[in-house]
């Protein structure tokens, strides 16, 4: 019985490896003895397109069900420890680069200055009166005369004819211009010259 | 809280069992899925004869188990041959079912109607027409034969993981392997052999 578990051992390990050509000829014979060349060349080509036909079934891809669970989205990630604490570790940086800690105590301080003043009570209201004493101006007038002015520096000014006071002198034009006192029109010759005058 | 983060990527499948069974730790689930879920599908895939929304629904089943089963799980072994022994045993419930309901008959139905496309076509089958008789082949298969033969080459596990998985030893498995090939080998008779070194160019 184990004799002939180990011959088809044998023979299935051949055909699964070597074409009938392939075999040596003491291979050959002792095949022959159980099976013929075609049955073989059959076997062996059964067991090469069994392959092939497998490798088909390869080219299927399983659905992704579970693979999406596998990355998780970004929110459901997972880092690990390290990272996290190197992330705030950059963070603190970061902020000590731009606003540094002098700053910060500055601002603490004043802050506490205004606690202590917390609300003012107004009690009493002072209102102070002011009084203005305003002095009276005193305009004082200075008034110089052209003659004299004129004298101190030693210059004679010709009085003008506008500074003369208005006189009442009235010259008697008929006497001494008009010595004539003249004619009607009556009287002229020339009247026949005006039109409608008779 | 720990101080530095654990790398889950760097964790071992049993390790994220771990974390998994002590505190429910989705990340855990989800990583376990990221490494093992195009693989389950693909196996889940190959079982059902390439029903992937039945594939899908099984690998989504799968988790939830895994979720339900976990405090079953012992981290000192592997993980890897723990899902795949859920995983094939929901198949052979699967297929326990589908015999129960429509019979072993009703089931091999399109490989017959295949062979008899086969027959016709005999003259001009390629590559092609093969691998669609081949499919159907596999679907044929009892699911003690089945699942050790995706096991081994889809998978690629050893002979030693797959007894782990189907909780068998490896002389059995080493069996229905060598039965499983015969077994389609016998009923794609009708292919010509002498075209495999035109048509099957093995590397």
């Amino acid at each position: 019985m184990k004799k002939k578990e180990a011959l088809e051992s044998w023979i299935t390990d051949l055909i699964e490896n070597k074409d009938f050509n392939e075999l040596s000829t003491l291979e050959q014979n002792h095949v022959l003895e159980h099976i013929t060349a075609e049955d073989y060349a059959l076997e062996r080509a059964i067991i090469v397109e069994s392959k092939q036909l497998f490798l088909l079934a390869d080219d299927y891809e399983p659905k992704q069900w579970l693979n999406e669970n596998r990355s998780g989205g970004f929110l459901s990630a997972t880092i690990p420890l390290y990272q996290a604490l190197l992330a705030i570790a950059a963070v603190f940086l970061l902020l000590y680069i731009v606003f540094p800690f002098t700053r910060v105590v500055t601002e603490e301080n004043g802050s506490h200055l205004t606690a202590q003043v917390d609300t003012l009570w107004l009690e009493t209201i002072r209102y102070d009166t002011v009084e203005v004493v305003l002095e009276k101006e005193v305009v004082k007038e200075k008034i110089v005369y052209v003659s004299q002015a004129a004298g101190q520096v030693g210059n004679k000014e010709k009085p003008r004819l506008f500074n003369v006071p208005p006189s009442n002198f009235k010259p008697d034009l008929n006497a001494i211009n008009f010595p004539n006192k003249g004619f009607s029109l009556k009287d002229d010759s020339m009247r026949i010259s005006l039109p409608n005058v008779n | 809280m720990k101080l530095f983060k654990t790398d889950i990527t760097k964790l071992s499948d049993e390790a994220l069992m771990s974390r998994l069974i002590k505190s429910n730790d989705s990340i855990a689930l989800a990583e376990l899925y990221q490494r093992y879920g195009k693989k389950l599908l693909g196996y889940f895939i190959n079982m059902f004869k390439g029903d992937v929304a039945l594939a899908e629904d099984f690998l989504q089943d799968l988790f939830v188990k895994l979720m339900d089963k976990k405090h079953l799980f012992d981290t000192e072994k592997k993980f890897y041959t723990w899902v795949f022994t859920i995983a094939s045993n929901m198949c052979k419930t699967h297929f326990t079912k589908m015999k129960l309901h429509y019979g072993e008959e009703e089931i091999i139905e399109g490989s017959k109607a295949f062979n008899e496309c086969a027959t016709n076509l005999h003259n001009e089958f390629d590559k092609q027409v093969f691998r669609l008789l081949l499919k159907e082949k596999i679907a044929g298969l009892n699911y003690e034969h089945k699942v050790v033969f995706v096991l081994r080459y889809h998978q690629t596990f050893s002979l030693k993981e797959i007894a782990t998985i189907t909780e068998t030893n490896i002389g059995t498995v080493k069996s229905r392997l060598f039965y499983a090939t015969k077994q389609m080998a016998a009923e794609l008779k009708e292919f010509d052999p002498k075209l495999e070194s035109k048509l099957f160019k093995i590397n």
